[in-house]
């Protein structure tokens, strides 16, 4: 009897121990969750993991948030929203992070955005596109970070209006963020040009692309200017088989994000040249704080920074920023810090805007081009995203009542 | 008319792509009776040996050389995985067989990004069949053309080896009646390993010889493996010219499906299995699975 009563009051002690430990170190740090497509798309998601450690680096030896160390927790969600909400759901039950942050597809950034609007946590998404995540399935626990499909695609139908070309057609991977680009393309193109004429529209599937009948399908067509909003190992497919057929030839191109060095870079000899495009001039961008996010990214990886480096990057100082500001963990007081916040950022002053959280980040839009064997983009310029937003009461109408 | 011509040869040198890669999950089938998820995982690794053996070794030897070497170089790892992992579970229930080759599948995928890194690979054009040729105005690639021929030469190949060799004989004796075929003295261990090697050789051939059309990247295996499956349950599973028809026509419906509705190709393989599944149960030459 002495001896299990001695071994209980050693064994209460330990745990106690422990937990008040364990409560002094939670005290003193601030934790964030973080969820992307990791073993999915390691192409964007590496570079991307770098930039955010880079960023956790840096917001910590400056101090932290008020003086507490900032924690990232990440989860893979292997492209499948169901495990994006399971580790959601994780991060805030298991883990009680203060936020969650990241994402890559435009349908794992609803479900993750439907999931904080339950269970009234803050979501920062960082890469998905689709217009639906700040407007129609919009809620006011989510933000974005990177400029929509419509911003992007009016920062495109602006150069691609200067063209002659009326007829057009459009080749998509057939998925949210495919559909909703090619939507918003064919509105705004066709506001500024009523005379164009969309004469065939081609949507393989996500990953899955059989390029050699789209080619065909859309070649058939005869359409003198095509957009493209296919990426990655589809692009280079459609690319390759494009060269090959000649679909390119004499034909004016629009594509979405092919500039981003993760998708332009594979493509090498068979890039193909003068196709409108947005996004990363990283060797050309002439900007301090680019400099500095060029400098430091380089000297602490030894390669050169993707989009994904970037937009990593500016999540976790983002987040960092609105927590430094709220200067709590509370959720209704992050969204207030974070509303109307501005800061800087490797692309200058960005701004999360009040009315529907999206921020005002912009992208490059240039031409691509062959140089030395290896595609570049030629002819860049910045454009603000704040620029490329409709008036305040077009997006009213068009977010949910609250 | 002539649109209606290429496009339908584009569809056949997408089927011959395909048959290549089923006719291996079919032969493996048929005589092991293992559901090979990791066939897709051989397709990726061919492609990606593939892509550094011709990166290295420039010219056209070096080329055609390079794809024939990485496909009999993943043989020899398949020999490995049949020797090491599927040896211990033929009898185990069908299901610990696909987890098995399917955390293969996993295992594989990580690999090949941590040898390879997490790009997109681009190699080079098949020397020879870098154009096209000009068909009344519309552009066949001479690769395409390749890729045709080398369907039905691949069929035949199959088909003496299986109908006029000993080997085959008894390939298609255990594809009939394993347990027959072992009473009568054949070294089932020997037959079973080399039926992998040929599938998987098969598998890596299809793999190497995407290089000239497509990027080398690492969900190259989950991306075919669907394709593969749908192909083989239409064709009949252990029937390679099952295999040869259902590539033909699954490619085929797809390639004009997205004339008529693009949006076809997210379902159409499915689609097509279903509607041959409710007429024919065993596939379009399958016999009842024993």
């Amino acid at each position: 009897m002495q001896l299990n009563r001695r071994f209980l009051g050693v064994g209460l002690a330990i745990t106690f121990g422990v937990m008040a430990a364990h409560s002094a170190r939670a005290q003193s740090e601030i934790k964030i969750g973080e969820i992307n497509s990791y073993s999915l798309l390691p192409a964007f998601t590496e570079p991307y993991r770098k930039g955010w450690q880079l960023a956790l680096e840096q917001v910590n030896a400056a101090g932290g948030i008020n003086g507490k160390k900032l924690v990232v927790i990440s989860k893979d969600d292997g492209g499948k929203p169901a495990d994006a909400q399971t580790a959601a759901n994780e991060l805030v039950s298991s883990e009680n992070v203060a936020m969650l942050t990241g994402t890559f597809l435009s349908n794992i950034g609803l479900a993750v955005s439907d999931f904080a609007n339950q269970k009234k946590i803050f979501f920062l998404a960082a890469e998905p596109l689709t217009d639906a995540i700040t407007w129609a399935k919009g809620n006011r626990y989510t933000f974005r970070l990177r400029p929509s499909n419509y911003m992007q695609a009016a920062m495109l139908v602006e150069e691609a209006a200067k063209l002659r070309a009326k007829r057009w057609a459009t080749i998509a991977p057939n998925y949210e963020y495919g559909q909703s680009a090619v939507a918003v393309f064919k509105k705004l193109m066709s506001e500024k040009r009523p005379d164009i004429q969309w004469v065939d529209e081609q949507w393989p599937p996500q990953g899955k692309i059989d390029a050699g009948p789209v080619v065909q399908a859309v070649a058939a067509a005869n359409p003198e200017a095509i957009l493209n909003v296919t990426f990655g190992a589809d692009l280079v497919k459609l690319v390759r088989e494009g060269n090959t057929r000649g679909l390119f030839k004499d034909r004016s191109v629009v594509s979405f994000l092919t500039g981003e060095p993760e998708y332009l870079d594979p493509l090498k000899e068979e890039t193909p040249e003068g196709w409108i495009v947005t996004g990363y001039p990283w060797n050309s961008i002439k900007l301090p704080e680019h400099e500095a996010f060029l400098k430091a990214y380089q000297a602490k990886y030894n390669e050169y920074p993707r989009l994904g480096s970037v937009v990593g990057y500016q999540t976790i100082k983002s987040a960092a920023a609105i927590l430094a500001k709220a200067n709590s963990i509370d959720p209704e007081k992050l969204i207030a810090a974070a509303e109307g916040l501005s800061m800087s950022s490797p692309f200058g002053e960005i701004t999360f805007r009040k009315i529907e959280h999206q921020s005002t980040m912009g992208a490059f839009v240039g031409k691509t081009a062959l140089k030395d064997g290896k595609g570049v983009m030629v002819d860049t310029a910045y454009r603000k995203g704040g620029d490329f937003l409709p008036s305040d009461a077009e997006i009213a109408k068009l977010r949910p009542k609250d | 008319m002539a649109f209606y011509v290429v496009q339908f040869l584009t569809g056949l040198a997408s089927a011959a792509s395909l048959f290549l890669v089923a006719s291996g999950l079919s032969i493996i089938f048929g005589v092991t009776r293992i559901v090979n998820f990791a066939h897709g995982a051989f397709y990726m690794l061919g492609a990606y040996v593939a892509f550094t053996l011709t990166e290295r070794f420039s010219g056209a030897f070096g080329f055609w050389a390079g794809i024939v070497a990485a496909a009999l170089i993943v043989a020899a790892i398949g020999v490995l995985v049949e020797m090491v992992l599927l040896r211990r579970i033929y009898h185990a229930p069908e299901l610990f067989q696909l987890l098995a080759t399917f955390g293969l599948t996993l295992m594989v995928e990580d690999i090949v990004v941590l040898i390879w890194g997490p790009s997109d690979l681009l190699g080079r054009r098949a020397p020879g069949f870098k154009g096209a040729v000009d068909f009344f105005g519309q552009n066949i690639p001479t690769y395409d053309l390749f890729l045709i021929s080398l369907g039905p030469v691949v069929l035949a190949a199959l088909w003496i080896i299986f109908q006029r060799t000993r080997w085959g004989v008894l390939v298609r004796a255990a594809t009939q009646d394993r347990d027959m075929v072992a009473a009568l003295g054949v070294n089932q261990k020997w037959l079973f390993t080399s039926v992998f090697a040929l599938g998987v050789f098969l598998a890596a051939l299809g793999g190497a010889l995407q290089i000239p059309r497509d990027a080398v990247h690492h969900a190259l295996d989950l991306r075919i493996i669907v394709d593969v499956f749908v192909v083989v349950v239409i064709g009949g599973l252990g029937s390679i010219v099952g295999a040869f028809v259902a590539a033909v026509l699954v490619s085929e419906l797809n390639a004009f499906g997205i004339l008529i509705f693009p949006r076809f190709s997210i379902f159409a393989a499915f689609v097509i299995m279903a509607v041959v599944l409710v007429v024919r149960p065993w596939g379009l030459m399958g016999r009842p699975v024993k």
